[in-house]
């Protein structure tokens, strides 16, 4: 049996998701990944951290309120029924682990910069041994060499269609 | 009752000293068997059977409901397999066993030598000390204990051995084996009935090949939701005028330099 790729999406992919409008790149991207994992071909994974990094949406901060119905279409990305997001517990040796290897590293040039919660993602990932760790923050991507994995963007698969995510019911995908 | 006892002997010139250390050893091992099959059992282990010559004690579970029958067969027959186990020194195979339980095992058997050539455990014969962990400088998968928590739905509910239920753990399929507290018991009944999906929080082990939960502190139900809905978070709240320029990254990197 082929093995499944794995991935992690890292807080700033999902705030895009959010934030983007549908049609945008990284949005069609996601989309695609998102419905592979539907469809059990690759393993998605986050930290349970990334649920207090999504705090709220824009809008609501705008108007000033929490909105309980952006609420519950957020964590439709955190239930197992709604979604293929698998939630990593953070635990202590998870954070033991990305301490040492925050110190480890912190000497080298432009490297301290890198904070905690940073590392609990990129050693979260680490332990579910992904493919590749999707964020958009380009400054992540000097751990690649060190966990072992592409830290990098999602990438659209032009070969794939996205239909589904304009319309809101099935995709083209096949 | 089939199989409610368990024979343990040591063959030679056997001292005072060390049967009081195999005794102590084979007793904690026994209470530790039964607590891994059922933590709030009550079964007791009698002394039914003592001879000397080669030093010999026949243990004998004793029940006070029908209902831990089972137990006392379970612990027999891990009992059993420790004894296997030990009889053909492979210590790869004590590698899903808990530390307290190996350290039990090798104390048991730790003074075999000249005086004590042999030992039994059950019906298996154990000719010398029992390694039961690596050589030093060879790694393994350590089994834990951790206090976590895991998500998934509960299939089954037992009342037959003490109240545990099986949660089937979300993407795993994983059939992890729960043992909450009484207080808990008509929560349970009702998200079994549901087939709601929980998540339940406790000390997760996997020192067995069946992983168990025990120690639960919180069973939270996680309610409804309807499957694919990830696909209508997409876009819920577009940036428009007037808001931050800043990109995402930026926004989250000042978030964790504490700005």
């Amino acid at each position: 049996m082929a093995v499944k790729p794995k991935f992690y999406l890292e807080t700033t992919v999902i705030i895009e998701l959010i934030e983007q409008p549908k049609e945008a790149e990284i949005c069609r991207a996601l989309w695609q990944i998102l419905e592979a994992a539907d469809e059990r071909q690759c393993e998605v994974f986050t930290s349970a951290l990334t649920l207090v990094e999504v705090l709220f949406a824009e809008k609501e901060k705008k108007k000033g309120e929490p909105d309980p119905n952006v609420a519950d279409l957020i964590n439709t990305l955190w239930h197992p029924e709604s979604s293929p997001i698998q939630i990593v517990p953070c635990h202590e040796a998870i954070t033991r682990e990305s301490l040492s290897k925050y110190r480890e590293h912190w000497g080298k040039s432009s490297w301290s910069k890198s904070k905690g919660v940073d590392l609990v993602h990129l050693v979260t990932a680490r332990r579910e041994k992904v493919d590749k760790f999707f964020t958009t923050e380009g400054a992540m991507s000097k751990w690649a060499s060190v966990m072992g994995f592409k830290v990098c963007r999602p990438e659209l698969d032009q070969r794939k269609g996205t239909v589904g995510l304009f319309n809101g019911g099935s995709s083209d995908n096949h | 009752m089939a199989h409610d006892r368990i024979t343990f002997s040591l063959a030679g010139e056997v001292t005072l000293g060390n049967f009081r250390t195999a005794i102590s050893s084979f007793t904690n091992l026994m209470e530790m068997l039964t607590a891994q099959a059922n933590p709030e059992s009550k079964v007791e282990w009698i002394i039914s059977d003592l001879r000397f010559g080669s030093a010999t004690i026949t243990v004998r579970g004793e029940v006070e409901e029908r209902d831990e029958v089972p137990v006392v067969e379970e612990v027999v027959e891990s009992a059993e397999e420790i004894g296997k186990l030990a009889s053909v020194h492979d210590f790869k195979m004590w590698t899903t066993y808990p530390r307290a339980i190996r350290d039990e095992v090798a104390t048991m058997f730790g003074m075999l030598n000249g005086r004590i050539p042999t030992a039994t455990l059950g019906p298996y014969t154990i000719d010398a000390p029992v390694a039961v962990d690596p050589p030093i400088g060879i790694e393994f998968n350590i089994p834990r204990r951790e206090h976590t928590s895991i998500k998934g739905k509960i299939v089954t509910l037992d009342n037959k051995r003490g109240t545990y239920f099986t949660l089937r753990e979300a993407f795993t399929n994983r059939l992890i084996r729960c043992w909450p507290t009484l207080n808990y018991r008509d929560q349970i009944a009702a998200l079994w009935k549901s087939e709601a999906w929980v998540l339940v929080e406790g000390s997760y082990n996997t020192f067995t090949e069946k992983p168990t939960m025990t120690d639960i502190t919180e069973i939270i139900p996680l309610g409804t939701a309807e499957k694919g809905g990830w696909k209508k978070v997409f876009g819920i709240s577009p940036r428009g005028p007037g808001d931050s320029k800043d990109s995402v990254a930026d926004i989250v990197r000042k978030v964790r330099d504490g700005g």
